[in-house]
């Protein structure tokens, strides 16, 4: 990383973080004035400080106002690294960055899954600059870190925190992992919740932390594919698939519970209303079974809305004002209130706020009665 | 010597509500499989005094598989929870072996999965 360290004193926090009641901050996180959010948000994320426990980086209060998106106390240059790709071939080892193989601006290596990441996180971290305002996985820079060859028939592709890891798969059941758009943007994803949300990993939070992952995924291979919402086939992780599962995939955010239906995987658990939530321990309760309720949600807005990109716009911000343990109901409050918000920014249609309401009511998270008239969805 | 072991997670959430698992006891093995399962168990560590190895990683590893092995030899219960980043270096090999078959029960050692 290209950032200097640089020393934080806490005096310098308008919030002191051991003396206000999470509630409060819960509650001033949702203010409408910005410098409000800010502050509290500062104080309730833990990405930064648990990021500056993890790399021994300190960080000042600019860097906090830069990452909160605050121009007005503008980050020195010094501060913000470049986002630059680095992959790395793990060589079959179960260890990471055994050798690099492409620095930022190389060439093409011959590696199909190693030059297809690297293009995919390109694809990624561009959107994420374009769309969304978002200068890589902290909003800082931060260099984009790929693992690719990892393990041996490694079945999967995860985030540890700090740097992103695919497996080979079996060449059988599952395939290049590192090859497709969906699964390098929701792994990537989970960086960008590290360093807004930091969304709990487990029961609802985790739910949404998945949720805005699959959210990510679909919303930048749409784009990228040119597709729309109406065309998108809205399902996750079907290009990993191999010659044994063509035709399936592991999640489908239009109709979950319907990604896969097979002897090796059996059937996808996923709800898509909270009449069939998910209550067992299993998956650190269920946050990759629960997310297909919002996932659903998702789908609803964006169809309405005729623009899934628009409706990524509008989870990315909410995604800002939610904390580690927001739970459905609240995400739902926190969307439709950015959804009324960006409406009288102009930044959506009217009705967009009404639209995140009947969504979340559709999928049983809010309780509202369907008004006559209003259009029952699809 | 008997062992039990099980994984889900991932990505996909796979294996979540039919976790891959995978059991057996050496005596029901051929010879061959068996001292080599019970050389993997020995190499893999799991069963020196006193060693513990971390159940989950700190928080932040995200579609991680969690792994779940059991061993019970000599009249005691070995048990051991990891994921992906937490799997000692040394119980890599038993890993790889567990996982194998376990995928090979769920296909019956079949590639044809498209119907079923």
């Amino acid at each position: 990383m290209t950032r200097q360290p640089a020393y934080v004193s806490h005096t310098r926090h308008r919030v002191r973080c051991h003396f206000v009641p999470p509630f409060i901050i819960d509650h001033l996180a949702r203010d409408d004035r910005e410098e409000v959010q800010a502050a509290a948000l500062a104080t309730a994320h833990q990405s930064m400080d648990s990021r500056a426990r993890r790399t021994r980086q300190e960080v000042t209060i600019d860097q906090l106002a830069a990452s909160a998106g605050l121009e007005e106390i503008s980050a020195a240059p010094s501060l913000t690294g470049e986002a630059a790709r680095e992959v790395y071939d793990c060589q079959n080892q179960w260890v990471k960055r055994v050798e690099l193989v492409r620095r930022e601006d190389a060439g093409p290596t011959g590696d199909a899954d190693a030059d297809a990441a690297y293009d995919q996180v390109g694809v990624t971290r561009d959107f994420l600059k374009k769309e969304l305002g978002r200068n890589s996985i902290d909003n800082l820079g931060m260099d984009l870190i790929l693992n690719v060859h990892y393990g041996v028939k490694y079945m999967n592709a995860f985030w540890d925190g700090e740097e992103m890891v695919f497996g080979d798969g079996d060449g059988t059941v599952f395939v290049g992992f590192a090859t497709s758009l969906d699964v390098v943007a929701h792994e990537l994803g989970h960086g960008v919740t590290q360093f807004t949300a930091d969304l709990k990993y487990e029961g609802q939070s985790g739910a949404l932390n998945e949720h805005f992952s699959d959210v990510l995924g679909t919303v930048i291979t749409q784009a990228h594919d040119g597709e729309t919402a109406e065309t998108a086939d809205w399902l996750i992780g079907d290009e990993i698939m191999g010659p044994d599962l063509r035709g399936e995939a592991l999640r489908s955010m239009r109709a979950p519970g319907t990604g896969y239906d097979n002897p090796l995987m059996r059937t996808d658990p996923q709800p898509a209303h909270m009449t069939h939530y998910f209550h067992g321990d299993a998956d650190n309760r269920g946050v990759h079974i629960n997310s297909g309720i919002p996932n659903r949600a998702f789908y609803l807005v964006a169809t309405e809305l005729g623009d899934t990109v628009a409706a990524g716009r509008l989870w990315y911000r909410a995604l800002q004002r939610l904390t580690p343990t927001a739970d459905f109901v609240t995400a739902a409050e926190v969307l439709v209130s950015t959804a009324r918000a960006m409406t009288k920014e102009g930044k959506l249609r009217k009705g967009a706020a009404q639209i995140v309401r009947a969504a979340f009511s559709e999928v049983g998270i809010l309780h509202l009665e369907v008004a006559p008239g209003i259009r029952r969805y699809r | 010597m008997r062992i039990t072991f099980e994984m889900s997670g991932g990505f996909g959430g796979l294996f979540t509500t039919a976790p891959l698992s995978y059991e057996t006891t050496t005596d029901d093995l051929p010879a061959q499989e068996a001292d080599l399962l019970r050389r993997l168990v020995e190499e893999s560590g799991l069963l020196t005094p006193g060693h513990r190895p971390a159940a989950r990683s700190g928080g932040s590893a995200r579609d991680v598989f969690q792994y779940q092995v059991q061993v019970i030899t000599g009249g005691r219960t070995y048990r051991y929870d990891f994921d992906d980043t937490t799997v000692p270096d040394r119980a890599r090999p038993l890993l790889e072996h567990l996982t194998s078959a376990a995928m090979r029960r769920r296909t019956g050692g079949s590639t044809e999965l498209g119907d079923h």
